[in-house]
């Protein structure tokens, strides 16, 4: 198996180890699920304990497979310093929904979107008024059209401080 | 007659404005993000979803149908005239429609992309509206323990249907079993896997694991992809322009590719759309193929071949109508964008069995009648009235896009319960799915998983339970017999007859 970073360990292994952890976490739990009445061999943990044993045998191939990906200038490596941004703000634009409200908490939001996805060199004003404009357009489109309660500024929150 | 009067009502549905209206949106946004080079038609029903909890079931329906028989047909228009299909089932089409293109006739090429799938739509739509009071009939005869080897085949066909990733789309389908596993059991008043927490006591819902799996990964991906400012290059679209009278195909050239052509190429498309997880790529690679095994001038093939536009755009038109045969008899989505529209059906309470055609089908109705209308009116006219336009059109900035695409997905997921848990179960599903993709895991194998995990285990279970613990049932019973005898035919034809070449993990 050839290592996809510059140390001795395969990157590509990171996700299958991942659902190793995952999946050993599941069984556990599978294991100490009671059923409330007796359904014989099959009851409630049956199918999470196949699926689990089930996962550590396809884990394994999917492994194993690695070792015949020859290949490897076809492997693309993945700069993940803006999809890790886009994560980050999204956690705190979810974060923020109730608190700040829909207006000004998607309004913040798209802004920083816009600027992750390349529009830092346009022109603030013009970035503005796009930011605006796509808040404004949601809310008329969820709020108006569909009639959802989108929150507005939580004033009992922010009674707290 | 009853099911005839029925259907005719569907189509007086379309007649009222509003049903109409959505039909048409619905239609255009489908054109939309099926022509954008990166956008699906999955995408756009995914995000509709979270606006279906807003909608009556018969617009939210009809509007389904129209996108996904659009996003179907406007893959081709990229594919021809700037060589990126907008949709995967287009990639045949980019081969012989670009090759036109090149020779200046890019405007015919669009018109026998349209009248293929025009053609293809229409047969798809008649065959489903013909052929499923017979599945109905055929869908009661199936018993319990035929129900779970039903849905163990159609897992199985899903998951080897991954050709280069066999064992990637069995570890996405566990995955997916394995998330519906949470909640409570599907047999006994007992929580599973809930973790001491209440908000997982009831499961996970199905919307945020689509807008997670569909709408955010792809935003994740094309977050770190190259940061070009617009969708399509403003090089690339610098084509001539194209005239209007040039998109008829004539009379001549209609007789060359053949009637025949055509409804084979129908035929194939509805059939693969019936296999569960084949969707539009296999249908338009398997008609295309074989319309170039029987045709009178092979040679053309890759050259600018209008014959083989006609085979691979019908079929994957006709593909829409077959797909929704299992997914309304049995709950088995034939393709992504069938699973997402069972997810509109369930959000609105309608449960896909034979029984359906008795109970519900004043509401399924409009929806065959939608994509009928949608192949036959709206694709010619959307064609002309927007054609000259289109490469224009899916040209837009990749900054605005995305961040409304972020915006409609995350609000989208705080509409089902009022609860930004909801919006953070699709950020977590993202991240698991963008993780996923990125090393060529089918994700869509993970949804249809999600799907018929919780389905598969009560029929096992139930299956067992009536039949004392003997699995021996599922042995003796003619329609499980059956459908486990096909899942062996089909793994032996896909799986052990396949080339070593193509058995890669």
């Amino acid at each position: 198996m050839k290592s996809g970073s510059s140390g001795g360990w395969d990157r590509r292994l990171i996700l299958p180890f991942v659902l190793f952890v995952i999946t050993s976490i599941y069984l556990a739990t599978a294991l100490q699920i009671t059923a409330q009445f007796d359904e014989g061999l099959v009851g409630p943990s049956f199918v999470p304990v196949v699926a689990s044993i089930l996962m550590y045998v396809a884990l394994a191939f999917v492994v194993l497979g690695m070792r015949n990906e020859t290949d490897t200038g076809e492997r693309e490596k993945l700069n993940l310093v803006a999809p890790i941004k886009v994560v980050v703000v999204t956690a705190i634009y979810i974060l923020a929904f109730k608190p700040l409200g829909y207006p000004v908490s998607t309004f913040l939001y798209v802004f920083a979107l816009l600027y992750i996805f390349g529009m830092e060199n346009t022109g603030l004003i013009k970035r503005l008024v796009y930011t605006a404009a796509i808040t404004a357009v949601f809310y008329g489109l969820f709020a108006v059209i569909f009639q959802v309660r989108l929150p507005l500024f939580d004033t009992d929150f922010w009674g707290m401080f | 007659m009853d099911f005839t009067l029925h259907i005719l009502g569907g189509f007086a549905a379309l007649a009222d404005p509003t049903v109409l209206g959505y039909m048409i949106i619905g239609f255009l946004i489908g054109t939309f993000f099926g022509a954008v080079p990166g956008l699906t038609s999955v995408l756009a029903i995914a995000l509709l979803l979270p606006i279906t909890y807003s909608l009556d079931v018969v617009p939210a329906l009809v509007m389904c149908a129209s996108i996904f028989m659009s996003g179907m047909y406007a893959g081709s228009i990229t594919a021809t005239t700037i060589n990126i299909p907008g949709a995967p089932s287009s990639m045949m089409t980019s081969i012989e429609g670009y090759a036109l293109m090149k020779k200046g006739e890019g405007a015919n090429a669009l018109g026998h992309a349209a009248l293929g799938s025009m053609i293809g739509g229409v047969i798809g739509a008649l065959l489903l509206i013909c052929l499923t009071p017979v599945a109905a009939k055929l869908a009661l005869l199936i018993q319990t323990p035929g129900k779970f080897s039903l849905i163990l085949f159609a897992l199985i066909v899903i998951v080897i249907s991954q050709r280069n990733a066999i064992a990637k789309g069995f570890v996405a389908t566990l995955l997916g079993i394995m998330i519906a596993t949470i909640g409570i059991d599907v047999m006994q008043p007992i929580a599973r896997f809930n973790f001491g927490t209440e908000v997982l006591v009831e499961g996970i819902d199905m919307m945020p694991l689509i807008i997670g799996t569909f709408a955010i990964s792809e935003i994740l991906f094309q977050a770190c992809e190259n940061r070009n400012a617009l969708t399509v290059d403003k090089k690339i679209i610098d084509i001539p322009p194209i005239r209007r009278r040039d998109f008829f195909p004539t009379l001549a050239e209609i007789r060359e590719i053949g009637i025949w052509t055509y409804l084979k190429s129908a035929i194939i498309g509805y059939f693969i759309g019936v296999l569960p997880g084949a969707g539009g790529s296999m249908a338009a690679f398997v008609s295309y193929a074989e319309a170039m095994r029987k045709s009178k001038n092979p040679d053309l093939y890759g050259k600018g071949s209008r014959e083989g536009i006609a085979a691979a755009e019908t079929a994957n038109n006709s593909m829409c109508g077959g797909a929704f045969v299992p997914m309304l008899m049995f709950g088995i989505p034939g393709d992504p964008t069938t699973a997402i529209v069972l997810g509109v059906l369930i959000i609105n309470g309608l449960q896909p069995g034979p029984r359906l055609l008795d109970t519900q089908i004043d509401l399924i109705a409009p929806m065959f009648a939608s994509l009928l209308i949608s192949a036959l009116v709206l694709i010619p006219l959307t064609l002309y009235l927007l054609g000259p336009y289109f490469v224009k059109i899916v040209s837009i900035r990749k900054a605005v896009l995305y961040s409304c695409i972020a915006v409609v997905a995350l609000v989208g997921s705080y509409v089902a319960t009022y609860s930004p848990f909801q919006m953070m179960l699709a950020l977590v599903f993202g991240v698991l799915a963008f993780f996923l993709r990125a090393q060529k895991y089918p994700t869509v194998t993970l949804l249809l998983g999600f799907i018929l995990g919780p389905d598969l285990e009560q029929y096992l279970r139930r299956a067992l339970s009536l039949n004392d613990g003997n699995p021996l049932t599922f042995i003796t019973s003619p329609d499980s017999l059956f459908f486990l005898a096909l899942t062996a035919v089909f793994f032996y034809f896909m799986v052990v007859r396949t080339p070593p070449a193509a058995k890669k993990t």
